[in-house]
């Protein structure tokens, strides 16, 4: 890494000032801190695979701090909440987005961030549930489908009655035959397969699952912020225009991944056929897209909290947005895609300015209480 | 009391309005506006409207114009809902609309009107050129009916009755006197609306200072006393009312301060009347019954807030604007005392004890819980102000009697916990965690949780 390293690593961390990250690794992992001070951080791993902190703006100015993890709890006063949740990522080495959703959703359901965040992890892993369970159906469906045409059309009765159950077995025995390979290999295959993809669901489904519903939600908010500023005259800085250029162009990517996610399903027999390869295949491209959209729900958060209120907090809301904004590491795009993020980075460099209130280590209850509810609405 | 369940599908709607779509949104605010047009819809349509107003405010969607709301637009930004029928200097409540416009539909020439309603009808909804066009007619019009009126009815008592009488109140008949003014300077008034940023905004730069010294200069040669409004105005666009002070230093660097100077008495009197008259609407909202205690104190904070400026804006107005100030900061001490401070300590010692009868339900669960933290988060919001309005002695002696309460059920949970106790869970310990954090901070909390986590391994 080719960071600008300042005199402070001495005492506890170093000073970063770039931006525009080369990798995902690099960029780290949001963590739904609600202390403050904290509440831009990311995690990530250091050269020795140990985790390290990235604290933005932390006296105001536009660098990153890159700290240590076990130094957190000392340099900062953590919530309760903060503290188990520093705890667990440290003991689960968590610096992957799956891994950190995992990580917050289990310290939400303690209640050590209110009954909010409670409520959430309580609503969101029924809903991950019921997801998994769709997309199961509808992927052995769409592998009746593709692969048995003559089979009469499976209803979810069918996964639920013996008798239907019986029917699919039936017809995925045939199934397995035609592809040579055990049954048993094809369930579990099929199983693998729709457990990592119900975060996105599949295309044909007639409710869209937690990504493909995150992607339309920042589209949505592409669309209106960028005609906020006019509607508005409030975008005096230009955050709303750069927000929206960042989400437009997150969007490009994060479609191109889940198109890709979803050819898989289209060219069924041979995904079924090469499964070995193609689970590999399918996993980066998950992997990448949970990635690229990291720290999006709490960027979308942040503006749905303000929405209502009026035009001077709305202003002050995307001035923290523009804090949090993740932008796509340099290596992930292509080169047309690098010079319109290019762009971006330097915008971001020269807009980004103190937030007031959020640095001065004191520990301000409303505040706090704000983001944590934020951070429930973002679980 | 009517027998029918109450539809709270309005309500539900109010608080869904930013989740409508753009573009429902558009079709639902225009076939709204329809509807109105149907007089017997009016009301029931007014009032969804009325839930719709954040998101009209924030989207500023154009709305369909009628005549009756191109002779508002002069005093638009006057335009406020009070949550009882009155009326504060420099304000008209939107209920006094109706009346006036029936006014002066009674009176004014049906010709006009013609005109007016035909010119109309081809406008696009934010066509600012047509309405400055027919206003150019038609708020000149409604000025002299106004005035007329106002002039007729005043010379005997009985004259002053009918109006009020005929308006339905005399919050309307003051309102009829704000419009009247207004609209006597309607067009640099209109002209001013349509350049400045929508409010609240930060400060004014400097073309936009340029073009209020304008506004100023060209309403003093329609109508001195009327002055009043171009300020009105851009109080409603500020943020801040502490800002006009420096408003008003720039606009003296125009060369319209001597304009000022014969309006800021004026100006002074609107704040701190339009301050008195808001504190009627935040304590009826506080005092409600249900309402929570931390939106409570949160607003109170604001309201604190909002009293700190305006008593910086109006100092130069004389010792009896910043009395009143004082004033008002000690109604929203007892505002505070009364819902937030007074029988908290037993009420939330009474919540805490009740957390541990079984519920059948988490919603129940959740709402005993959320029930104990709002009002310890109440009272810690609340200190935050308290030395400003003389409640910290109070609100430090029930914290402290939460305090004492939440220490011994911890060290009573711990003893029990290392006895291995199996009527105590994780979620219990959790809990007490929480509420010890949120009254004495998360160091000592911690402490309980790590004891806590040992004692149970």
């Amino acid at each position: 890494m080719s960071e600008n390293v300042s005199d402070s690593e001495e005492s506890g961390g170093h000073l970063s000032t770039r931006f525009w990250p080369s990798t995902f690794e690099e960029r780290g992992v949001v963590v739904p801190f609600t202390t403050p001070m904290l509440a831009f951080a990311r995690v990530r791993r250091d050269r020795n695979e140990a985790l390290e902190v990235l604290v933005p703006g932390m006296s105001g100015g536009a660098g990153t701090y890159v700290i240590g993890w076990p130094s957190i709890p000392e340099m900062f006063r953590l919530s309760v909440h903060d503290r188990a949740l520093h705890e667990k990522i440290y003991e689960d080495k968590v610096s992957t987005p799956r891994g950190m959703r995992r990580c917050a959703q289990e310290i939400a359901m303690t209640g050590l961030a209110g009954i909010d965040a409670v409520e959430s992890a309580k609503t969101v892993h029924q809903d991950e549930e019921n997801e998994r369970l769709l997309t199961n159906y509808f992927l052995i469906s769409a592998t009746v489908e593709a692969m048995a045409p003559g089979a009469a059309k499976l209803t979810l009765a069918d996964v639920t009655s013996s008798a239907g159950k019986k029917k699919t077995r039936e017809i995925l025995d045939g199934v397995a035959s035609k592809l040579g390979i055990s049954s048993e290999q094809l369930y579990i295959n099929l199983e693998l397969w729709s457990d990592m993809v119900a975060p996105v669901g599949l295309a044909s489904m007639p409710q869209d699952c937690r990504l493909r519903r995150l992607l339309k939600q920042i589209e949505q908010f592409s669309g209106m912020i960028a005609g906020w500023g006019a509607r508005t005259n409030a975008d005096v800085d230009g955050y709303g225009t750069l927000t929206g250029e960042v989400a437009r162009l997150t969007i490009e990517i994060a479609y191109e991944l889940v198109w890709s996610i979803d050819d898989y399903v289209t060219q069924m027999p041979n995904t079924l056929r090469n499964w070995k390869r193609n689970e590999l295949g399918l996993k980066e491209l998950l992997d990448r897209l949970s990635w690229v959209l990291d720290g999006w729900e709490h960027v979308l958060a942040i503006w749905n909290a303000s929405a209502e209120g009026p035009i001077y907090q709305q202003a002050e809301a995307l001035a923290e947005m523009v804090r949090m904004l993740p932008l796509v590491p340099k290596k992930e795009l292509d080169a047309l895609k690098s010079q319109a993020w290019g762009k971006l980075e330097n915008a971001m460099r020269s807009h980004v300015r103190q937030l007031q209130g959020w640095q001065t280590g004191e520990t301000d209850l409303e505040l706090a209480l704000r983001i944590e509810k934020r951070r429930a609405a973002a679980l | 009391m009517s027998d029918e369940p109450e539809d709270k599908s309005i309500e539900f709607l109010g608080g869904r309005v930013f989740d409508i779509p753009e573009q429902q949104f558009t079709d639902l605010v225009n076939s709204l506006e329809s509807k109105r047009q149907r007089s017997p819809q009016r009301q029931k349509t007014d009032v969804v409207l009325g839930y719709l107003r954040p998101r009209l405010t924030v989207a500023r969607l154009p709305r369909r114009p009628t005549p009756q709301r191109v002779m508002c637009m002069p005093f638009e930004d006057l335009l406020y809902t009070p949550g009882t029928r009155r009326k504060a200097l420099g304000k008209i409540p939107r209920h006094a609309l109706d009346p006036m416009w029936d006014l002066f539909a009674s009176l004014a020439a049906p010709d006009m009107l013609k005109r007016v309603r035909d010119g109309l009808k081809t406008a696009e909804p934010d066509d600012a050129e047509v309405f400055e066009a027919l206003g150019a007619e038609l708020w000149p019009a409604a000025a002299a009916v106004f005035q007329a009126e106002l002039a007729g009815s005043s010379k005997t008592k009985e004259g002053r009755t009918q109006l009020k009488d005929g308006l339905g109140g005399q919050d309307v008949v003051e309102s009829l006197e704000e419009a009247a003014l207004a609209l006597s300077i309607a067009g640099p008034l209109f002209k001013l609306q349509q350049d400045l940023p929508l409010g609240p905004v930060e400060d004014f730069d400097r073309a936009q200072i340029t073009m209020i010294a304008g506004c100023l200069t060209k309403a003093a040669g329609m109508n001195r006393a009327a002055l009043p409004h171009v300020v009105y105005v851009m109080m409603g666009r500020l943020r801040d009312p502490a800002t006009l002070l420096t408003v008003f230093d720039k606009l003296t660097e125009e060369g319209v301060g001597d304009l000022l100077d014969q309006v800021s008495g004026q100006v002074s009197e609107a704040m701190v009347n339009q301050t008195e008259d808001r504190l009627i609407d935040v304590r009826d909202q506080a005092t409600k019954e249900g309402a929570p205690k931390t939106d409570v104190a949160r607003n109170l904070g604001r309201e604190l807030k909002t009293l700190d400026r305006t008593a910086i804006a109006v100092a130069k107005g004389g010792r009896g604007m910043t009395r009143r100030i004082e004033r008002a900061k000690a109604e929203v001490g007892r505002i505070a005392e009364q819902v937030l401070v007074e029988g908290a300590a037993a009420e939330t010692v009474g919540l805490i004890d009740g957390l541990d009868t079984p519920v059948g339900t988490d919603a129940e669960e959740f709402a005993r819980m959320r029930a104990v933290e709002g009002r310890i988060t109440a009272l810690r919001l609340a200190q935050a102000y308290a030395d400003e309005i003389g409640l910290a002695p109070k609100i430090k002696a029930n914290l402290s009697a939460i305090q004492d309460k939440l220490d011994v059920r911890g060290a009573e949970m711990l003893k029990g916990l290392q006895q291995g106790d199996p009527n105590i869970s994780t979620v219990d310990l959790y809990a007490t965690v929480r509420l010890i954090e949120l009254t004495s901070g998360p160091e000592k909390a911690d402490q309980l949780r790590l004891k806590g986590l040992d004692a149970m391994r």
